[in-house]
């Protein structure tokens, strides 16, 4: 027994010294140590800054900067592209990576790797920040990526996989980028306590991306808000969705999304709150709604959704649709306009609520008449089409409406367990 | 006076009602299609009908895709932004199309247009109407 633990002792003895440091204080140092390093090794990279170019990783190496050395890729070419499995960057300052037409060149790329970690670097002025390729099991967390569009259509993603299996999107910060994080078919995938704000385009983009879920984000005043796409099984909780404003913008566009869980988010401050078009059988339970232009706009190719126990507060609409809706079901839900009575007393209003008001309609037809919303005669064509409705999709109704709002949800992933 | 009056306004009515191609607004515009908004103008179209309402795509299958239950007398131009050349409009009966994964435009139809085209490894040219059989 003890002639094995020996020989289990000297072969953990001999991995450790097999596993050098390599010290390095200049660009070219670190081309050499990159070279001569051996497999599972270390490098680090003393505080300074290191005029880089196309850097390529084959081996299983560590990357560890100290004190946010600065990699400058001088607006040459990519910074580091990593083809080899078990790779691990950190600490380091990625900066100025050009914009081209047909190559995406990134501050990190990893190329068909497995257990990569991309963990607490900066990216300043990148096209890309964070290209992951046909990569799986890898982990990025707790960067900070900032880009700085010249021309709103000439900036890539800030986090960008494409082709990718079981990675963890982590605690991210991504601003200033065409889509803060951007995942096409991605799947088994999750995307947890990231802020992306002040992107081009969107927030967080998501398509064909199966099985993904992602919790505890939040989208703040992006471009367009969130797009879900073309995707069956994503999970969406304890997000939210703010300060979307803008002709074209949503907190969350959901568009074909199927067999999908959206439950204890927050939209507040959209043009619209949630856009779903072509979406199926998907539940939207305990968000909340609050102070948005329309809350939800429900398209009538939308079927089989439920919408249950949700917060309509202070929207000017509370939803919109493009057709007699009734292929869905909403019920117990807080709608802050609703007037009608509890005899009763069980919590629950007697009378069925439409949250689908008559000038909703109407501006859906002639936007123009946006003109005349809250004047007097508006006020009195809703009462009259409240009565008798004519308009009004009279079956897309919510026959359980709560007298008052469902508990708002936490979203803090430190407190509450989902 | 009255007389001159209705010739300006049906001469008004008239000019609104002409189809013409409209400029795009990389980033404000969004999508008829898949509703993204448009950003990237290499891969971005436009179809205008013959009543003057115009619809734009991020992508020339959002395009095909889109246009499917329409038909050739509805359409008063059907353009593409030329890949080298974005602020140039081609016709989709004139252009030529190139299919190939270095082209990766924003709904993954890969389609880049082009003046002329030669076929390079690993891509192939097709015609508008070729184009139409692999997205309908």
């Amino acid at each position: 027994m003890n002639t094995l633990r020996y020989i289990l002792l000297f072969i953990l003895a001999a991995g450790g010294a097999i596993a050098g440091k390599h010290p390095v204080k200049s660009a070219s140092e670190l081309y050499r140590a990159i070279q001569t390093a051996a497999d599972g090794d270390t490098i680090l990279i003393k505080k300074g800054k290191y005029a880089v170019e196309n850097i390529t990783i084959s081996k299983r190496l560590t990357l560890l900067g100290e004190g946010f050395p600065v990699l400058d890729g001088q607006f040459k070419s990519e910074i580091i592209t990593v083809k080899s499995n078990e790779v691990h960057i950190e600490g380091i300052q990625f900066e100025n990576v050009p914009q081209t037409s047909m190559i995406d060149y990134a501050g990190v790329k990893v190329i068909e790797s497995e257990d990569v970690i991309v963990r607490n670097n900066r990216f300043r002025n990148c096209y890309f920040g964070i290209y992951l390729s046909a990569t799986s099991h890898s982990v990025v967390t707790g960067n900070d990526i900032a880009g700085t569009p010249r021309e709103e259509q000439t900036t890539g993603n800030g986090i960008h996989a494409w082709k990718c299996d079981s990675i963890l999107i982590d605690n991210n910060r991504v601003t200033g980028h065409r889509d803060g994080i951007y995942f096409e078919f991605v799947t088994n995938s999750a995307v947890k306590n990231n802020y992306s704000s002040r992107n081009i385009r969107y927030g967080l983009h998501f398509m064909f991306s199966h099985n993904d879920w992602y919790e505890y984000n939040t989208f703040d005043n992006n471009g367009a808000g969130v797009a879900v796409m073309y995707t069956r099984k994503v999970t969406m909780k304890h997000n939210r969705f703010i300060n979307n404003w803008g002709a074209s913008a949503y907190g969350l566009l959901l568009k074909d999304i199927s067999e999908s869980h959206m439950e204890h988010n927050l939209f507040r401050s959209n043009t619209v709150g949630i856009y779903m078009d072509g979406c199926s059988r998907s539940l939207l339970g305990k968000n909340e709604f609050s102070g948005n232009g329309i809350a939800l706009r429900l398209q009538a190719n939308c079927d089989a959704n439920i919408l249950r126990d949700n917060n309509f507060i202070r929207n000017t609409f509370n939803m919109g649709t493009s057709g007699n809706t009734t292929y869905n079901t909403i019920s117990g839900n807080y709608w802050d306009n609703y007037e009608g009575y509890d005899l009763d007393r069980n919590g629950i209003g007697d009378v069925p609520f439409r949250p689908v008001s008559l000038f909703s309609v109407l501006i859906e037809r002639v936007p123009q008449a946006m003109m005349i919303f809250r004047s007097f005669t508006s006020t009195l064509l809703e009462r009259v089409e409240k009565i008798i409705p004519g308009i009004t999709p009279d079956r897309l109704m919510d026959e359980t409406p709560r007298m008052k709002p469902v508990k708002p949800a936490s979203f803090d992933s430190n407190k509450t367990n989902v | 006076m009255k007389k001159y009056l209705n010739i300006t306004v049906s001469a008004v009515l008239i000019w609104s009602c002409t189809p013409k191609t409209e400029a795009f607004n990389y980033g404000e515009d969004q999508c008829a299609f898949c509703k993204m908004s448009i950003v990237e103008d290499r891969y971005a179209a436009e179809t205008v009908t013959s009543k003057g309402k115009v619809y734009k795509y991020d992508d020339i299958s959002c395009m095909i895709r889109h246009n499917r239950n329409m038909e050739t007398k509805d359409f008063a131009f059907r353009v593409v932004n030329n890949f080298d050349h974005p602020e140039e409009f081609l016709d989709v009966n004139k252009a030529a199309f190139i299919r190939s994964d270095q082209y990766a435009s924003p709904m993954g139809g890969n389609t880049a247009a082009f003046h002329t085209a030669e076929t390079e490894a690993g891509s192939a040219v097709y015609t508008w109407a070729q184009l139409q059989e692999i997205f309908n």
